[in-house]
């Protein structure tokens, strides 16, 4: 939990003490206070939909919707269908009216999430959708007023964009009224064990695993590590790891890192439900890898093949850390 | 976006001093935590009525102060309030499930977490 002048505060996952991150935190109190638009700046996995989170709830539209949206995974014909709704008869299947995202979000903060990703076209409507508050629903006749915060996202170097003339400059500016950088992992390295450790509570009290420790020489291999997939890797190799642990103490060669990934996935000592455990998660895992890939990341496809409810598919996706934008073909 | 209104339409008023039976099927660790969950579910989108999130700003927003929850669990327990009817939720193709509470059924929420509170006062007497 970070903590700022003293004062601990509740900022659900964020957790660190370096003070690159705590100077990302103490903006996220200035920020809530304000309604202005805002840019999260930051690596893949760094955790930008947490700091989107704890300003929403830490500001004034704390009580209304906060809507997540990754427009990655949007398709640029949907965007205004899915962002602005439709009215009965839009279009050939329009069979009845249709909220959009932005209604779900009404009072609200609405996330764009991978902002970058949108097209010249959907961009344009998302900057007239900020200046003016209005929008209007597919084939509807009346503008809607959108009470709703936006904070958008992303992981890539939006003034390159602008330079290459893929992202607009005005809605660079726009949405850049106020930004957060938040700084990866490698910059941070004060707080790998802090989350580390985090991590392995969450994950032993899931698999009811009782108190769970990292050997010393587990801790430095993490310690040692580089992260380029920031908070997330570290998550999912903490995630294999308590799985590949056959006893309360987590060892280095529990440790699967991107460069040493080869380690033997069954251990020695492990007990036969222990084992059992890995091979079915490893399984799944590349199970939905494969079938989300083979869908170019349709859940509704992907669910269906599968067998699934689409909820319970999704749960699975969550658990595996699997998000279905890594696979949409444009990805 | 396309809403989903849950299927099941015999809603017994009367459950609800009778969560054990109720969550026949849910894998729990411990009840009471399951009570916890529910109970602070239900008060948050009770204080909150226009309040509207995904599973993890729920499992880090909604839940605060109560006992930490597993996903299977906590993903049970909501698909559970779904199924009474006590929440909706969304099924948007390009955004996240969102969860938060039918308003035709804030009476019954009501109803609910008055006796749980009054069940909890008659013990702590």
């Amino acid at each position: 939990m970070a903590s700022t002048n003293n004062m601990k505060i509740h900022y659900g996952s964020l957790i660190g003490e370096s003070p690159s991150f705590l100077r990302a935190v103490n903006n996220i109190t200035i920020f809530s206070s304000s309604d202005a638009t805002l840019l999260l700046l930051g690596e893949t996995g760094t955790g930008k939909e947490l700091f989107a989170r704890a300003i929403h709830y830490h500001g004034l539209r704390n009580p209304k919707p906060f809507v997540p949206i990754n427009c990655a995974a949007l398709p640029d014909h949907l965007v205004e269908n899915e962002l602005f709704g439709h009215a009965r008869g839009a279009f050939t299947d329009a069979h009845s009216e249709q909220r959009g995202l932005l209604a779900e979000a009404q009072g609200g903060t609405l996330f764009l999430d991978e902002v970058n990703s949108l097209s010249l076209s959907a961009q344009a409507k998302l900057l007239r959708l900020l200046q003016d508050k209005e929008y209007r629903p597919l084939g509807g006749s009346m503008a809607r007023s959108a009470d709703v915060r936006v904070i958008a996202a992303t992981n890539s170097d939006l003034l390159k964009q602008v330079q290459a003339r893929s992202f607009r400059q005005d809605l660079y500016y726009r949405l850049r009224t106020l930004h957060v950088h938040i700084p990866p992992l490698r910059q941070r390295s004060e707080d790998i064990l802090l989350l580390a450790n985090h991590f392995l509570n969450e994950y032993s009290l899931q698999y009811n695993r009782g108190r769970t420790f990292f050997s010393t020489t587990a801790l430095e291999k993490l310690q040692g590590h580089d992260w380029p997939g920031n908070v997330r890797e570290l998550q999912g190799v903490v995630h294999q790891a308590i799985l590949m642990c056959g006893s309360t103490v987590v060892s280095d060669q529990d440790i699967a890192l991107a460069s040493n990934d080869t380690a033997p996935l069954i251990l020695s000592g492990a007990t036969l439900r222990t084992r059992k455990a890995c091979a079915i998660a490893q399984f799944e895992r590349t199970y939905l890898t494969e079938l989300l890939s083979a869908n170019e990341g349709n859940i509704s496809n992907a669910a269906r093949q599968a067998g699934k409810e689409r909820r319970s598919f999704q749960r699975l996706l969550r658990k595996y850390g699997l998000s279905r934008a890594s696979f949409l073909k444009s990805a | 976006m396309r809403l989903i209104f849950p299927t099941i339409k015999s809603v017994n008023t009367r459950w609800c001093l009778k969560i054990p039976q109720y969550t026949i099927g849910i894998r729990v660790a411990c009840p009471y935590r399951l009570e916890m969950i529910i109970q602070q579910i239900l008060s948050y989108v009770n204080e909150h009525p226009d309040a509207k999130d995904a599973f993890e700003g729920i499992q880090k927003y909604w839940l605060v102060g109560c006992p930490s929850s597993n996903s299977e669990e906590l993903q049970n327990i909501l698909d559970l309030l779904v199924s009474r009817e006590w929440l909706l939720i969304s099924d948007g193709g390009f955004s996240p499930t969102l969860y938060w509470l039918n308003k035709d059924m804030t009476g019954e929420v009501q109803l609910f977490l008055d006796r749980l509170a009054g069940r909890d006062r008659e013990a702590n007497a």
